[in-house]
């Protein structure tokens, strides 16, 4: 019997201990993937407001967002309220914002205008198209066993789209008179995985993700945060 | 002799047990890891310098992340950093900026080539199990039946494979600063964005991965 040389022994010894190596993995609830693709819409959504928002230049505005309901409620209502400060709207709270006066008095600073925002609706749609041999089990001939044939794609793709719709009106509170409305309020992201010849996935066709280039490295977050270089 | 024969026997099924009791955390290092330096550097692209000098209430009422605690924190470090006065009530402050994130999660990919299992009549294979736990087939779980009948053909496990995984951590926090008397406009920040990575090279250990050292021999 022709003994294995010594190289084919280490080879399978290395391999034998591979085999063993793991590492325990956890992941947080929602990705990174669906979060985007729901605050990317959402935020489209909120930025088409900008015509109205600047209508409400130098005025005391509130949000009133308590008949607003949808995933990632706060995110929402957050990117609305920017938007609204930065076009020239002087944000106050909804029953009044509190100070008190040179004269140590306590006042409030009623809004002049306030903005109720209403959801229709903020989701994913998943769709996927392409042509593919699905997953077969492959009998071995002259056996009892099977084996498996794993899907084979020739081309495919697996697409997420995510659709916000939302709604804003303004009223005056001192009156309660109508103001203005917005029409509805359209944003959409997508994010697609593609397959080709079972290779994959390849998810080059998105825009929800940043350039690279647009990233802080390890190094650079540390300088921003203060911290000194070390002496050598 | 048989004394030796004897003593070989002993030695060898005579077993000397221990154990050290070993648990172990719910969320992996990993995980945290990325998640936290995504939003640490999500964090540090905020330019906070218009918030010099003045006294500042971070206002995290808008913000729902995992790890938020460590956010929050790293976002009033900014702002110290920047220059600002970091209060902890609404009441004390000039300026309350308003933080919310559009998200804080892992990405995982996961490249494989493998040969799966063979399945037969009567073996079980590890993960693989059927929907259903009252089984006519019997005792123990019958692999390919156990596989069609759970609608897991696809999620079969492998017997060897060859791949390449990939995890990073995304974070996208975006803020707005008003004066909290008036309610006026001070600042905004949408491009927060940031990036941790874990795979062939990785900026979330200390230390460096065998792909930083490569990609630096190379450079």
């Amino acid at each position: 019997m022709r003994l294995p040389s010594s190289g084919q022994v280490v080879l399978a010894a290395g391999l034998l201990c591979l085999a063993a190596c793991s590492v325990r993995e956890t992941h947080t609830a929602r990705t990174a993937t669906e979060q985007l693709l729901i605050s990317t819409a959402a935020e489209r959504a909120v930025e088409r407001f900008d015509p109205l928002a600047q209508t409400l230049k130098g005025l005391r505005v509130a949000v009133d967002a308590s008949k607003y309901e949808s995933v990632d409620k706060p995110y929402v209502v957050s990117a609305v309220r920017h938007l609204v400060c930065e076009r020239g709207g002087l944000l106050v709270d909804l029953g009044g914002t509190k100070y008190k006066d040179k004269d140590g008095k306590e006042a409030v600073l009623a809004p002049q205008r306030v903005v109720e925002v209403r959801g229709a609706a903020l989701g994913i749609r998943d769709d996927a198209f392409g042509f593919e041999i699905p997953t077969l089990p492959l009998p071995i001939p002259q056996t009892s066993l099977t084996s498996i044939l794993p899907a084979f794609r020739l081309i495919k793709r697996i697409k997420q789209e995510s659709w916000a719709k939302i709604q804003l009106w303004i009223y005056d509170p001192a009156d309660r008179s109508y103001v203005a409305e917005s029409k509805p309020l359209w944003g959409s992201a997508y994010y697609s995985q593609w397959y080709f010849f079972s290779a994959g996935p390849f998810d080059f066709s998105e825009d929800i993700y940043p350039s690279p280039d647009d990233l802080l490295s390890r190094e650079e977050t540390a300088k921003r945060f203060g911290a000194k270089e070390e002496a050598n | 002799m048989r004394r030796l024969l004897a003593l070989a026997l002993i030695l060898t099924t005579a077993a000397c047990t221990g154990e050290i009791r070993k648990t172990t955390t719910a969320r992996a290092s990993e995980e945290q890891l990325l998640v936290t330096s995504a939003s640490e550097r999500a964090i540090a692209r905020v330019d906070a310098s218009k918030l010099k000098d003045r006294t500042v209430f971070v206002d995290t009422s808008a913000l729902e992340a995992v790890d938020k605690g460590y956010i929050v924190s790293a976002f009033r470090q900014l702002c110290s950093v920047s220059g600002a006065l970091v209060v902890d009530g609404k009441d004390a402050a000039d300026v309350i900026v308003e933080v919310r994130s559009g998200g804080v999660g892992t990405y995982d990919l996961h490249l494989t080539i493998g040969i799966p299992y063979i399945l037969a009549e009567g073996i079980s294979v590890p993960g693989v199990s059927s929907g259903d736990t009252a089984s006519d087939s019997g005792e123990n779980d019958n692999g390919l039946a156990a596989a069609k009948e759970g609608g897991n053909l696809n999620e079969l496990p492998t017997l060897a494979e060859l791949g390449y995984i990939l995890h990073q951590g995304w974070a996208k926090i975006q803020c707005f600063a008003y004066e909290r008397k008036t309610g006026a406009f001070v600042f905004g920040w949408r491009d927060g964005f940031g990036r941790g990575n874990n795979g062939f090279t990785n900026d979330i250990y200390p230390g460096v991965a065998l792909g930083d050292a490569i990609q630096k021999a190379a450079e």
